[in-house]
């Protein structure tokens, strides 16, 4: 069966490239139309009910996501194509979006068509959603963030959650409700994606959220709002003094 | 040789019409926006300049040019490089862009 693309980026070479790409190598993808702009590319979503749609980050007239909000109903898929350096791609990973860096891989397209058919079809929707509340969303706190599960997704809200204990090559993730939900993401991609959020690694095994910091104890212990003791490495006692007294 | 045709080479393989497009949509493309990001450097329009080497950078690094995409790096960090800073290399990629360009008028 024939999956119904549409390419909306405002640089005729990454239309042209994609193009060539999907028809060399994806022929089940097919490209029903391209857009430069957000507003044709609205146009053109109404008008073909594509299944799935390249998004450029960074629209001449408004950004892509800016672009997704101003539909009523998402009923297609969306990968989003952007510069490697770009300043949404954080807002992306946050949201768990798939994304390709330009110039488009080949290898990388194939693996995020995988991903693509291998997804629930109201799975990445639901994702963009969540983004698109998320960045209507002052406060870090009241985000979202969404977690990729086998079944299916997890949506946290940053407020509830007190902590996340790193092990290995997955997470605890320690919640306001005292349960604990297992991620197969290392400490480090939460740390990337939370540091900007309020959340500090103050060791090498603990990421903390300062909203649930009550105190650092002298022992260069953390006593967290579920009475749970967390311990600062030595080398970050400083640093994580200078966090708390920044949070105040 | 400025400019590198491997990855075209690898996307067109022998068919030369497709390799022949790509190269001339490289000279109809690249030289109107290069303008823009001299305008730019001119007036010290950040925006503008930013907006040209964002514009540029995939299809430049695609021809094995990856200047503009460290300097997009550099302008869209956080805190991102100040445009005086990173005017001479700037100026520097665009005279590199220039000859990959007359590399390119050769070639079709």
């Amino acid at each position: 069966m024939k999956i119904k693309s549409l390419i909306i980026d405002d640089n005729p070479f990454i239309i042209d490239l994609l193009t060539e790409q999907l028809r060399q190598k994806h022929p089940t993808v097919e490209v029903l139309a391209t857009a430069l702009s957000g507003k044709e590319g609205l146009g053109k979503i109404r008008d073909l009910q594509p299944d799935l749609i390249f998004l450029d980050v960074e629209l001449p007239d408004m950004t892509g996501f800016e672009m997704l909000a101003q539909l009523q109903d998402i009923t297609f898929q969306t990968i989003f194509i952007t510069s490697f350096s770009h300043y949404a791609i954080k807002a992306i990973r946050f949201n768990a979006l798939d994304y390709l860096v330009k110039p488009i891989d080949q290898k990388e397209l194939t693996q995020a068509l995988k991903r693509f058919q291998s997804s629930h079809s109201s799975f990445n929707p639901q994702q963009v959603r969540v983004a698109l509340q998320n960045l209507k969303t002052e406060k870090p706190a009241d985000q979202t963030l969404y977690l990729p599960t086998q079944d299916g997704g997890l949506n946290l809200v940053l407020k509830n959650i007190v902590r996340i204990e790193g092990e290995r090559n997955y997470s605890y993730i320690f919640l306001k409700n005292n349960s604990r939900k297992l991620s197969s993401k290392t400490l480090g991609y939460f740390e990337e994606l939370l540091s900007d959020k309020g959340f500090c690694r103050c060791h090498r095994s603990h990421l903390v959220n300062g909203d649930h910091v009550k105190m650092f104890q002298k022992e260069g212990m953390l006593l967290l709002s579920d009475n749970g003791i967390i311990p600062v490495s030595r080398r970050k006692k400083q640093e994580v003094k200078k966090w708390m007294k920044e949070r105040r | 040789m400025h400019i590198k045709l491997d990855r075209l080479d690898q996307l067109c393989g022998k068919n030369k019409v497709k390799k022949h497009q790509f190269l001339l949509q490289f000279l109809e493309l690249v030289p109107p926006v290069l303008e823009q990001v001299k305008v730019g450097l001119k007036n010290r329009d950040r925006e503008k300049v930013r907006k040209g080497i964002h514009f540029l950078a995939p299809q430049l690094s695609f021809f094995g040019i990856s200047d503009f995409t460290l300097i997009l790096g550099q302008l869209d960090a956080q805190p991102p490089a100040s445009l005086e800073k990173l005017k001479g290399t700037i100026e520097q990629s665009l005279l590199k862009i220039n000859k990959a360009m007359a590399e390119v008028r050769q070639m079709i």
